[in-house]
């Protein structure tokens, strides 16, 4: 088979002038894209494959698999010989997952060396550990033969000292890992073994053994990269839920660390003292009954040790009292509200063993109530102002543990507190020279104007510097300390770039702005050398929004940016070394670039682009990025070296809700404004007297929820939540009952039903990477939809479908026949640029605006293309609209109030209708939603808004 | 920046994403420079053959070739020719013949003006790209470019399956990676007989070449990747160098 070295391959018939290893090159190049079609898997063939079988061909450095000990979650052990000069027997454990990239190998051999430092009598010994030929990642451990520690227990029907005592064992081992950097992650009683030695008395000498440390980190970094959750790919539980601590089950915004370990301790304690599992969860589970296993372990506690005592008064009476409050602290839903390590896990039970008073204590009555809250939203909105402050400083209590990657520092905030803590929106921080005061914007007291206030810590009352009534917005501390530069704007009127000595509060104006910009966020910087203001600017002529650096003693003006048509700068910011980071908008996401001066400051060449899907960019004194960006499933700040040889590595930090955030030059502080916020869709339906009524609540969260999508039958309503921790697919009834979650994994959006309403179609976003996906509302089945087309809209016989795409950064509104796949097939239908497209439900119009938001014309075109494109209303406010089939739904910002303020309108036959005024903020860039028949319209409001700061400290760079 | 914008995909850093993203290091960065330079020296190293092949072709000089592809290389890494790359769009494939093309039209100009000054020259007319009377001597078909990309598509071949060589080398299964190493190319081969020459079960085989194919198709979208910057543009590249392989070498 194999051609010669020139000649005809008798393979695909081809010339074949050279040859790869005397391989075919058409071929070896077919063979190295062919899928599963094309060649026949060893299972597809027929064969039934016993794991040593499957080993068939790897190798194992020196070990070689004899025979099948015993099959785990991870992966199979095998009894394993090795060679050379330590000839013995050893466990070998083969993972089942593989390794996709050599990177994450690299990481695996970092890890294994770790976990080789692990010695420990009660930790099973990590000889050795390797990826095999053929990338199978294996450990190489000592061989133990023991019984699962509850199994253990009952055979040997140890007391509950005993049965303590033994614990104690495991929590040294957990502890002792601990202490190097090593969180277990999987603990539960098959990981924890049991060995016995002789003693000589009626019972045995016992040892536990913990197995498996730091194999679930590995696994999950193998799966993709990304933090171990609860889901696996195919929609099955990972893991063992049972033992899953809710930030594990990623259900609150918190790193898994130490505590999660000792939550995993606390249930294996609950059901080694009184014999039942604290939460009975199968494994495995399919996804339709997640949700109850989510609320499990998201909301309830279990039955007191006591009450699962049975009939056994003498048992009841041990277990109950300090053992109940100890176990009910490891197993805290808050980790912060857990023991703090497993040593002082073990510390309390020796405590109690010793029969002193221990250090956990019943809950009190405050957190009571606010897991109340949690379980009881609804009756919960009532409880006053300090319960819920109670829940956001148990969030702010977080944990952080995060090693990092090789060579870069963590960003471990050692404390994180509330700075400003005021009503409204406060935004834009920025320290002065020596850190100890911040200069922000906040929209006042009566949240009505916009000035600059400094505060000097966290609580301290702050300082009003600015009172004129127009906005004064976007502080900038000189590095000198004896100026903030500012914008004194009206939103959509230009502004000026003003200065103001921040001790004596003496204005000065040094340029006139024409930006159309809204100039909420970071407008401009000082250079560090304090003598230049970059600030985003539009001189008259120039088509966008640039950013132009200003001389601050001179006026001399340099262009530093001048973005072609369709793309917008903005929120520079001067790098300690004199670069400008800033975020370049397409219209479809936003970018971070650098753009790097020469030393008579101008330009020196082109920007580039330092990191994808990414804002708000800051720096560390070391010349590190910060930026803020949605990944892994929530908004947060990340960190990158842009000068390491792997310059993309970023690193989480802090929680969730971060919006921007600012480092002080010695870097040990850091200032972040924190979304505090609340969504929700509010509903508005016909009443038989041909008025609308509402606001009816959909659904009494005080979780985000918006992008309400209606089936084409009207019936159900497909939206985004946040209930279950992250952003979800959710559908149900247009009342908000039965509701449902029906995407794994978190991060949907671009919801669309299909024309016949048996599926939805969504992009799931995490880590920046976007797959697409439809989702049987039936039956849950998840299916991968290739990546092309992102459907907008379908007509009703399911034939076509509304699709908008950038063109050479220009949105068009295009039709393809469904089913179909590329450019070929697509029938460009507007000329961009058109924004947000809808199809009515009869499939007729399209309806599209040419602002991307705020105040426009509504176009319209028949979808079929029969006729130019035509007004369809004079004006709306870009993008609340919606096409119904008997009305056309629109908003207007109310009277001359702050624009987000709408009233939401409809058109039928020719005559505007009010339905009402929206009660509060319509909510960022979210859709409505409405039956077909336009007798119910959901809408996104802010209902609770508002932007504080917060303080961190850093560790010493 | 809404929130639930639609986001561009990441994609893992690749030797040519860094050489995009450095277009320009400050000159106290030393460090950024260097790792620029370093994942450009070897792409540059990884894919000379294409370049010289071209370059043979263009001149019809092989001696001449050698040194104009090793001058043309040094020129790139010394020279910023990076901000001549578009960073939105481009591979290093395409990206390495556009600069070759320029530095050869710039080497012939300067020899021009060389001639006319009365200096030496050493480029033969027939680079300048007027070789018709050349190529009409060689009566080769082949353009440059086909031969360039054709040889580009066997050197990432050849990369990939050098790579798993050494790899196999390292774990000692050599002579079972030779042996199974036809197995990439398709499904229609001798297991029977290839699973008595290793004495191991048909089975046995059937999984190794499994895991091996896996390996290969691994390392092979890895290879691709290092240069380009978008999974989109890797798959177009596979598209594209599928076609060209697919096309016989008319000789």
């Amino acid at each position: 088979m194999e051609p010669r070295e020139s000649g005809v391959c008798p393979k695909c018939g081809t010339e074949v002038d050279s040859t790869v290893a005397g391989l075919c090159p058409a071929c070896l190049f077919r063979g190295a894209v062919a899928g599963e079609e094309t060649f026949t898997g060893p299972s597809s063939a027929g064969l039934v494959i016993d794991p040593l079988t499957a080993l068939a061909g790897d190798s194992f450095g020196s070990y070689r698999p004899v025979r099948v000990l015993g099959h785990g979650g991870m992966g199979v052990v095998f009894l394993a010989r090795q060679s050379g000069v330590l000839e013995r027997d050893v466990a070998l454990k083969v993972l089942k997952n593989d390794f996709d990239t050599r990177s994450i190998a690299a990481s695996f051999a970092r890890e294994k060396q770790t976990l080789a430092r692990l010695h420990h009598p009660n930790i099973v010994n990590v000889f050795d550990a390797g990826v095999s030929a053929f990338l199978r990642p294996y450990f190489v451990m000592e061989i133990v033969q023991g019984l699962p520690i509850t199994s253990h227990s009952r055979q040997y029907q140890l007391t509950v000292a005993e049965r303590l005592s033994l614990f104690l064992q495991v929590c040294d081992a957990v502890d002792h890992a601990h202490r190097h950097g090593v969180v277990h992650r999987d603990l539960k009683p098959s990981n924890v073994l049991v060995t016995v030695e002789p003693s000589g008395r009626e019972k045995p000498l016992a040892r536990a053994k913990v197995i498996d440390f730091g194999i679930a980190k590995i696994m999950a970094g193998a799966q993709d990269g990304t933090p171990a959750s609860l889901l696996t790919k195919d929609g099955k539980l990972a893991g063992t839920p049972g033992y899953m601590s809710p930030e594990q089950a990623g259900l609150i915004p918190v790193e898994a660390g130490p505590r999660s370990d000792v939550y995993s301790l606390g249930a294996m304690l609950y059901e080694l003292l009184c014999g039942r599992p604290a939460f009975d969860l199968p494994e495995g589970t399919a996804a339709g009954s997640m949700m109850a296993i989510l609320a499990a372990i998201r909301d309830h506690d279990p039955p007191l040790l006591s009450e699962r005592a049975g009939d056994n008064a003498e048992l009841r009476r041990q277990l109950k009292g300090d053992l109940e409050t100890i176990v009910s602290k490891a197993l805290a839903k808050d980790p912060s509200r857990r023991y703090e390590s497993a040593g002082a896990l073990a510390a309390d039970l020796t405590r109690h063993l010793e029969h002193r008073p221990v250090m956990a204590r019943p809950d009190g009555v405050l957190y009571r109530i606010s897991k109340w809250r949690r379980r009881n939203p609804v009756a919960a909105t009532a409880l006053t102002v300090a319960a819920t402050a109670t829940v956001v400083s148990l969030l702010v209590a977080g944990l952080f543990w995060n090693r990092g990657a090789a060579g870069s520092a963590p960003l471990v905030p050692v404390s994180q507190v509330p700075f400003s803590a005021l009503p409204g929106i406060q935004q834009n921080p920025t320290f002065s020279p020596d850190g100890r005061q911040v200069a922000f914007n906040w929209n006042g007291p009566d949240q009505q104007n916009w000035d600059i206030y400094i505060s000097s810590g966290p609580g301290e009352p702050p300082r009003r510097l600015t009172s004129d009534p127009l906005d004064d917005v976007s502080p900038s501390w000189s590095p000198k300390g004896n100026e903030i530069a500012f914008v004194r704007s009206r939103p959509g009127h230009g502004g000026r770039l003003m200065v103001i000595d921040p001790v004596s509060g003496r204005e000065e104006e040094l340029l006139q702005l024409h930006s159309q910009h809204a100039w909420f966020t970071t407008s401009l910087d000082w250079s560090p050398d304090g003598k230049w203001i970059v600030v985003l600017d539009r001189p008259p002529g120039d088509p966008q929004d640039g950013l132009h650096l200003v001389n601050r003693a001179t006026g001399e003006r340099h262009v530093l940016t001048r973005p072609q048509k369709g793309l917008e700068d903005m929120q520079p910011m001067f790098s300690p070394r004199g670069q400008v980071a800033f975020v370049r908008d397409d219209g479809i996401g936003a970018a971070v670039y650098v753009q790097k001066l020469t030393a008579a400051m101008q330009p020196a060449g082109p920007p580039t682009q330092a990191v994808y899907s990414a804002t708000f960019p800051a720096w560390f004194p070391n010349g590190d990025l910060l930026f803020h960006s949605f990944r892994g499933s929530s908004f947060r700040l990340w960190r990158t070296q842009l000068k390491a040889d792997a310059p993309l590595q970023v690193l989480p930090a802090f929680g969730d809700n971060i919006l921007q955030a600012v480092v002080s030059r010695d870097g040990r502080k850091l200032i972040a404004s924190r979304r505090l916020g609340d969504i929700d869709l509010v509903r508005y339906t016909l009443a038989p007297n041909g008025n609308f009524q509402g606001p009816a609540r959909f659904a009494p969260t005080t979780v985000d929820e918006f992008a309400p999508m209606v089936s084409p039958e009207g019936d159900k309503v497909a939206f985004i939540s946040y209930r279950a921790g992250g952003y979800h697919l959710w559908t149900a009834n247009l009342d908000g009952s039965d509701a449902r979650r029906l995407s794994a994994e978190p991060g949907a959006e671009l919801v669309r039903w299909s024309p016949d309403g048996q599926k939805i179609y969504f992009t799931s976003r995490d880590l920046g990477s976007s797959r697409h996906f439809s989702v049987d509302v039936r039956t849950g089945q998840l299916t991968r939809e290739p990546d092309f087309p992102v459907y907008s809209g379908f007509s009703p016989d399911g034939k076509w479908a509304l699709v908008d795409r950038n063109e050479k950064l220009v949105p068009g509104v295009y039709r393809v026949p469904m089913g179909a796949v590329g450019k070929p097939a697509m029938q460009k239908l507007v000329e961009g640029p058109a924004f947000h497209p809808a199809l009515d439900p009869d499939g007729v119009w399209v309806y599209y605006t040419k602002v991307p938001s705020g105040r426009g014309e509504l176009w319209r075109i028949r979808f079929n293309g029969s006729a130019p494109p035509e007004i369809a209303l004079p004006e709306v406010y870009s993008p609340w609209f919606l096409p119904t089939r008997r009305r056309l739904f629109f908003t207007r910002p109310q009277g001359g109030s702050e624009p987000r303020l709408q009233t939401l309108l409809f058109q039928k036959e020719g005559r505007v209708v009010k339905v009402a005024d929206l009660p509060s903020p319509i909510a960022g860039n979210r859709l409505l939603g409405g039956s077909p028949d336009g007798t119910t319209v959901l809408v996104p409001l802010q209902v609770k808004e508002g932007v504080e700061l917060v303080l961190s400290e850093l560790p010493p760079q | 920046m809404p929130q639930g914008s639609h986001a561009r995909s990441e994609f893992p850093t690749t030797r040519w994403s860094i050489v995009l993203a450095a277009g320009d290091w400050e000159p106290g960065q030393d460090d950024g420079a260097a790792a620029t330079r370093a994942a450009l020296e070897w792409l540059c190293e990884r894919y000379w053959q294409p370049l010289y092949l071209y370059t043979c072709r263009r001149c019809f000089n092989p001696e001449l070739g050698r040194d104009l592809t090793q001058e043309f290389i040094a020129t790139v890494l010394e020279r910023n020719w990076l901000h001549r790359a578009d960073p939105h769009r481009g591979r290093f494939r395409a990206f390495l013949l556009t600069s070759l093309k320029r530095f050869l039209a710039d080497r012939y100009d300067h020899d021009q003006a060389q001639k006319r000054g009365g200096g030496q020259t050493a480029i033969d007319l027939a680079c300048s790209g007027s070789e018709d009377r050349l190529q009409r001597e060689f009566a080769d078909q082949t353009t440059p470019e086909l031969l360039y990309e054709r040889q580009w598509a066997i050197t990432l071949l050849e990369r990939v399956i050098e790579g798993l060589r050494e790899h196999f080398q390292g774990t000692g299964g050599l002579a079972q990676f030779d042996a199974l190493k036809p197995f990439l190319m398709g499904d229609d081969q001798d297991y029977r007989g290839t699973a008595a020459a290793l004495d191991m079960s048909e089975g046995a085989v059937r999984i190794a070449v499994h895991r091996l194919r896996k390996l290969f198709q691994r390392r092979f979208r890895e290879e691709i990747a290092e240069t380009v910057a978008t999974p989109e543009e890797a798959e177009e590249e596979i598209r594209y160098l599928l076609n060209v392989l697919s096309q016989s070498p008319a000789r």
